[in-house]
């Protein structure tokens, strides 16, 4: 600022004011320029004066001069750097300043100049001829030039900014938020023979188009400027000019970016040998040292990161990108026309969707995002080709040389998305419809609400027949139609309607049939409780039309809160009738048969065995009993060889509770069973008998009723299984330890005994499920089916992890088998010979008579077979062996493995040998016999066997070092007088560490000396190991009465005679 | 069977080995899988009697089928359905003239549907459909426009060899109908190359690039000789008009559309390490860019 103020407002003339804006700024002010090149890192700022130094006014007149005229109108720059120093905290020593070679146009004698000066009057000419001039910059780095234009109003105070500089000001801007968006990516530039990496510009399409737009604003001035004087002049063209410029500022904020928040790379020892070319790319595009300071990319490593960086790499994965297809309704109000246009969409962006006309009119541009043009056109073709012979109205629309959209009619739309679109989507082709056409929650979807019906009478127990009554809407998005509005709507046979101001998708058609039936069964016909329920487990209530359904009165609410919470189980108290404890699953199966019973609802309890149905099932008696619920007695049906076992539990766990069973020859009849029944809580009786003495069965209005063993109405056809369900109650429960879920008629008998009806016909049931589960596989059946039973049957598995943690490790079990009437017959026989045979001996004699009598009678309750080998070994003829093939049927289907053991070899033998008729699976059969070398092959087969093994162990055989931790059950099928034994045997099939439980199920013939062996040894588990040396011989130091006592049979009653 | 003698010029079955013998894929019913097969065919089962052509499919069945040729014009086979001779079956098809193949070279590159079904290989209706449109028929309408010639001295026109050789030649087009441009007198990578030209489409396989030595004169003008004065220190125009990354929401990130780079550092992806880089980048520059605008 040499000049004097006065010279301000000398002149003001016209033909400049593009540049100053003259009312707002003081005239007085400089200007401010900004240069930049390509091959300059930073940008050289210079000012403009009013007054040129006519020393060098002179100079400049110099024709032909080694040296080029100084322009006469730049200041020198030390106070600009002062200025910009104060604003950017950039020291002002750090600036250099130099000079740059600038072509200007001469106006008369002197360089033109941005002011209007002394020496530039009125009228300026078209056109001059450029002249080099020197002209004095300081260079003032990008990183520099970031911080000036933050506070680029502090320079209004001293400058006028002039074009050139705000032209990079706006690009700074413009760098800034291309850099906010992420458009940028790494680059390899080679110098030399040195290679870097750095950052530079990724732009779409769309703001090439705008960085091309924006290079033809750059004010002449800057397009002609050299960092120094070149023999051959040639300049930058402005574009490359421009892009250098944002290339550079970009980077540079993207370094301050990096230097501020730098990345976690810290390199290893292996890393700074091994990877030194990674290291250096990194460190080149982060600044960091990363240790590889020095170190620069070798040029192979380089050329491998530019191709890839290029998308030139021949079998270089590019990110693929696809033809895509978008389908757009019409504008809001119209139903015409629907647009349809071709795109390109990345795959590994699906937001970055490129329009066809786009693409066409793309050239590869530096600096441009997007992969090398030709890759694209030739996707978009090779994608439209496809399409095009997909869908005719693709090939109507969107052909000739460059097809980008179309508009389709209403009619043209519809058959694009009904028929169209799939073959389209099969071509690899993308799809962007319409949401209301693509997404569920669009569909028209059935809002039933439900009651209870009136015309039921005030009685509680109907169940899944209780009558219902509908009502229902029609929901399309957020919006509820009433029937007439729906159907008024969607008279018009088109695929997609507008309803409610918004469109969807129907097939009126299918719809109509769909609801017409709806209508007819569900508001026209009388809904059950059975209806609702299965509603409201599937989703669906036909094909395409969804349901939702709310109740409206509390008896719904509280029926469609127990469909929807599943087995979370709320516990409900035990009655303190109940001795023992049950276990935290077992509450819950209490409260589950509760919960479905007190509704009417047939329950099914299918846990595994050993879970303890038994006590469940017991307690749930007297939860009803308890709650005063019950006037008349429950009926319980199961298999003859478990009848005594349930006798014995009643007993155990509810001794109020009066049980009769009927059974055997002498049972009661008719009228006399009616009268006898009514003074019982509960009646226990086979499924052989049930379907003999339907008649009096069926007299009885009986509180319940419960069949164990309930796979035994497996068949639905069978009498038995018929009779069984004729008969009434108010309660159904049935126990199971099968997988009822995977045997289907199975299942549908037990709940056509539950719930009458739920699960439709057989014949129904048989052609939707049945089929298609068995032979389909079709997950959608299985899953429905599921859904469809699941309220009314828990299984709860050994493996469970509730329940596994509240299981002992080893569970020892009595199971109570009947004798058979051969058996039992067998059995008498011996008492009575053994008693006569001890009258008439002594001694030696006599206690050689007891172990043979003793051995005999063990012998009896295992099978009659072994004493009497006449009729060979059916197992039909021992109670026991019946009830351990049923047993291990169910350990079988779980995929388990057992241990059998008996004391006698021969039984060993013929219990393998029933097995082996009776199972697929491997029998293995080890007695005392065994040579030791098969014996170990035999424990290996049994340890790595992958499904389910049976051993058969004769157990005196099994003396030393057994490992048989494979298995899950053991039985032990007779009994020792000593528990120590049994314990050792079975402690061989769990070790310390074993992750599984065992179950042991001691076989127990009923109210033989069997059962007093048992109880016995209960005793005799709990005094001290000495004491426990018994064997058989105890026996023969007891009297004759007493011996009689252990040995005779009682409880005949639950021998058989029905085989 | 008894071998007999023949003179050399005459080719047996014998003389071809087992491996390259052809016979039909179809082991019953109609020959030809996809629609321009069946075109195929068709246009033989017009034209033949019904009992002949059934033998001649059971023939071209049993492997009868040898030395398949195709060149510009004409395909070559040998069939034998004696069990013995070959005899050898030309199909002469009619070339398209010089104008014909321009005007559908510049029919399929002015459709960019054409133009895309031939470089994707997509032998589709609309494309034969299109050029029917201009009456060039890539399929014969009717079997006379293909002279078939055999050597066996069977009066007949369309002889046993001549409807084999067109039911094994239906399977050589299923498998790649674009042999008819070659029958026609064109390979198809020559109209694939004309079209591509056409449309200006560069090849996608671009040879390895080598880095560009950046040099200053990479792109450069002169100087030129006059300039406006009054314009020269000023702007074309508005720049504050022009603006870029309005809608920071619409953007993608460059680094996965490059996909997976071929280095790893630390056993992570360069491109995984780069892309990591960006979040930290985008935060500090819209920083700058609420700073400088506000709240924009
Ligand atoms: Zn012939």
């Amino acid at each position: 600022m040499d000049e004097g103020d006065d010279q301000c407002t000398s002149s003001d003339k016209t033909g400049l004011q593009k540049t100053i804006p003259e009312q707002t700024v003081p005239r007085c002010l400089p200007v401010l320029h900004a240069l930049t090149d390509p091959a300059s890192n930073a940008i050289a700022l210079f000012t403009e004066v009013h007054h040129s130094d006519p020393r060098l006014k002179k100079r400049g007149r110099k024709p032909g001069g080694q040296t080029l005229p100084q322009y006469p109108f730049a200041s020198a720059p030390g106070e600009l750097a002062c200025c910009i120093s104060t604003i950017t905290g950039y020291p002002v020593d750090q600036f250099r300043t130099t000079r740059w070679v600038l072509y200007l146009p001469l106006v008369q004698d002197g360089p033109a100049r941005s002011i209007p000066g002394d020496n530039n009057p009125g009228e300026l000419p078209e056109t001059a001829s450029m002249s080099p001039f020197y002209v004095p910059v300081i260079l003032c780095p990008y990183e520099v030039f970031m911080d000036l234009w933050a506070g680029q109003e502090l320079l209004n105070e001293q400058y006028i900014i002039g074009d050139s500089l705000r032209y990079f000001f706006q690009l700074m801007r413009a760098a800034t938020r291309l850099v906010r968006n992420g458009q940028f990516k790494p680059a390899i530039r080679r110098t030399g023979l040195l290679y870097h990496a750095s950052w530079v510009p990724a732009l779409t399409p769309g703001e090439a188009a705008w960085f091309q737009q924006f290079t033809l604003l750059l004010p002449p001035v800057c397009r002609y400027a050299l960092p120094r004087r070149m023999k051959r002049v040639m300049v930058s063209d402005p574009k490359s000019r421009a892009f250098a410029a944002l290339t550079a500022m970009m980077q540079a904020i993207i370094l301050c970016a990096l230097e501020k928040s730098p990345p976690s790379i810290r390199p290893g020892r292996r890393m700074i040998e091994g990877q030194r070319n990674e290291l250096a790319f990194m460190a080149d595009l982060t600044g960091m040292d990363l240790n590889v300071i020095g170190h620069l990319m070798e040029k192979e490593f380089a050329q491998k990161m530019h191709t890839w960086l290029t998308y030139s790499g021949k079998d270089q994965k590019i990110s693929p990108f696809r033809s895509c297809i978008i389908l757009q309704e019409p504008p809001e109000g119209s139903t015409e026309p629907w647009p349809l246009s071709l795109h390109l969409r990345s795959e590994a962006d699906p937001s970055l969707i490129i329009p066809a006309a786009t693409i066409w009119e793309l050239t590869d541009e530096p600096g441009g995002m997007l992969p090398p043009v030709a890759y694209l056109q030739q996707t978009l073709l090779t994608g439209l080709g496809k399409a095009v012979s997909a869908s005719p109205v693709i090939r109507k629309y969107l052909t000739g040389a460059k097809p980008d959209m179309g508009e389709c009619s209403m009619a043209e739309a519809a058959i694009f998305l009904t028929t169209d679109a799939l073959a389209v989507q099969q071509k690899g082709i993308d799809l962007l419809l319409p949401a209301w056409w693509t997404e569920q929650k669009f569909r028209p979807r059935i809002e039933l609400s439900a009651s209870r019906g009136s015309g039921n009478t005030g009685r509680g127990m109907l169940g899944i027949s209780e009558l219902i009554s509908f009502d229902y809407r029609v929901a399309v998005g957020d919006n509820s139609l009433s029937p007439e509005e729906f159907w008024q709507a969607v008279h018009l046979k088109a695929p997609f309607v507008r309803v409610g101001g918004r469109w969807i998708t129907c097939d009126s058609d299918a719809l109509s049939k769909v609801l017409k039936n709806f209508e007819k069964r569900y508001i026209h016909g009388s809904p059950t409780a059975g209806d609702l329920i299965r509603i409201s487990l599937c989703d669906e209530i036909g094909p395409g039309l969804g349901v939702s359904v709310e109740p409206r009165d509390e008896w719904a609410a509280d029926l469609l809160t127990l469909m929807r919470s599943g087995q979370d189980l709320d516990v409900c108290p035990v009655p303190i009738t109940f001795r023992g404890t049950l276990r935290k699953y077992q509450k819950e199966g209490h409260a589950f048969l509760l919960r479905c019973t007190e509704r009417g609802f047939g329950a099914c309890l299918a846990d595994d065995m050993g879970l303890g149905k038994t006590p469940q099932a017991i307690a749930w008696l007297l939860s009803l009993k308890a709650l005063g619920a019950v006037q008349t007695p429950a009926l319980l049906i199961c298999p003859m060889s478990v009848v005594g076992n349930w006798g014995r539990e009643v007993n155990r766990f509810s001794p109020s509770l009066k049980v009769c069973i009927h059974h055997g020859a002498a049972r009661c009849k008719g009228d006399e069973f009616i009268r006898m029944v009514s003074g019982y809580d509960l009646v226990l009786t086979t499924y052989h008998l049930a379907g003999r003495d339907l008649e009096p069965l069926s007299q009885v209005p009986w509180s319940a009723v419960i069949l164990d063993e309930a796979q035994n109405i497996k068949n639905p056809q069978t009498n038995q299984s018929k009779a069984v369900r004729s008969i009434h109650a108010d309660r159904r429960v049935a126990l199971t330890g099968t997988p009822v879920e995977n045997r289907l008629l199975e299942l549908w008998s037990i709940m056509d005994f539950l719930n009458p009806g739920y699960l439709g016909t057989q014949h129904a049931f048989q052609s939707r499920y049945v089929s298609r589960i068995e032979q389909e596989k079709d997950p959608g059946a299985i899953k429905e089916l599921r859904q469809l039973i699941r309220p009314f049957i828990i299984r709860r598995m050994k493996t469970d992890r509730s329940v596994i943690t509240d299981l002992p490790e080893k569970m020892e079990s009595r199971v109570y088998c009947s004798l058979t009437h051969e058996q039992a017959t067998l059995y008498q026989a011996v008492v009575t010979e053994m008693a006569e045979s001890l009258e008439k001996r002594v001694g030696i004699a006599r206690r050689g008579a007891i172990l043979a009598g003793i051995t005999r009678l063990k012998q009896v309750c295992n099978h009659p077979g072994l004493i009497a080998k006449d009729t060979g070994m059916r197992p039909n003829r021992s109670g026991k062996v019946m009830r351990v093939l049923e047993m291990l049927e169910e350990v079988c289907d779980e995929g388990d493995s057992a241990l059998i053991f008996s004391q006698y070899a021969t039984f060993a033998q013929e219990i393998a040998a029933i097995c082996k008729n009776h199972f697929s699976c491997p029998i293995l059969l080890l007695t005392g016999s065994t040579p030791r070398k098969e014996r170990e092959n035999l424990i290996q087969q049994f340890q790595s066997g992958g499904g389910p093994v049976i051993f058969v162990i004769s157990l005196k055989a099994g003396g030393t070092g057994l490992n048989l931790t494979a298995a899950t059950h053991v039985f032990h099928i007779d009994r020792w007088w000593n528990p120590a034994v049994e314990d050792q045997a079975t402690d061989r099939t769990y070790r310390i560490g074993q992750k599984r439980n065992v179950q042991v199920h001691l076989m127990i013939a009923a109210g033989t000396l069997e059962e007093r062996i048992d109880e016995m040894n209960k005793v005799k588990r709990t005094l001290a190991a000495e004491v426990l040396a018994h064997d058989d011989d105890f026996l023969t130091s007891l009297s004759t009465q007493e011996l009689l006592d252990i040995v005779s049979l009682r409880d005949s009653v639950f021998s058989g005679e029905e085989d | 069977m008894k071998k007999r003698r023949n003179p050399w010029w005459i080719k047996t079955i014998y003389d071809v080995s087992q491996r390259n013998i052809i016979r039909l894929k179809s082991e019953w019913g109609p020959v030809g899988e996809n629609w321009w097969a069946k075109v195929w065919v068709a246009v033989l089962e017009d034209a033949g009697e019904k009992g002949r052509l059934t033998r001649a499919k059971t023939c071209a069945r049993n492997g009868s089928g040898s030395r398949l040729r195709i060149e510009t014009g004409q395909m070559r086979i040998g069939i034998c359905c004696s069990g013995y001779t070959i005899r050898d079956v030309v199909f002469l098809f009619p070339k398209f003239k010089e104008d014909v193949w321009v005007r559908l070279i510049s029919l399929v590159a002015a459709d960019a549907a054409l133009a895309g079904a031939l470089l994707s290989g997509d032998f589709t209706e609309y494309f034969v459909e299109e050029l029917r449109k201009e009456n060039i028929h890539l399929l014969p309408k009717n079997f006379r426009e293909i002279t078939a010639l055999c050597g066996c001295g069977d009066a007949h026109h369309l002889c046993i060899h001549v409807a084999a050789a067109w039911y094994l030649f239906a399977e050589v087009l299923d498998e790649d109908p674009w042999h008819l441009l070659m029958l026609h007198g064109l390979p198809k990578d020559e109209l694939t190359r004309l079209v591509r030209e056409l449309r200006e489409i560069k090849g996608v396989d671009c040879s390895k690039q080598s880095i560009p030595k950046e040099r200053l004169s990479d792109r450069t003008i002169e100087v030129p000789k006059l300039e406006n004065p009054a314009v020269f220190f000023s702007m074309a125009g508005d720049p504050l008009s022009l603006l870029p990354g309005c809608d920071p929401d619409t953007v993608a990130n460059p680094i996965l559309l490059l996909g997976p780079a071929p280095a790893n550092l630390g056993g992570k992806n360069i491109s995984d390490r780069t892309g990591n880089l960006y979040p930290v980048i985008r935060e500090y520059a819209e920083a700058l860019v609420r700073k400088k605008e506000g709240g924009e």
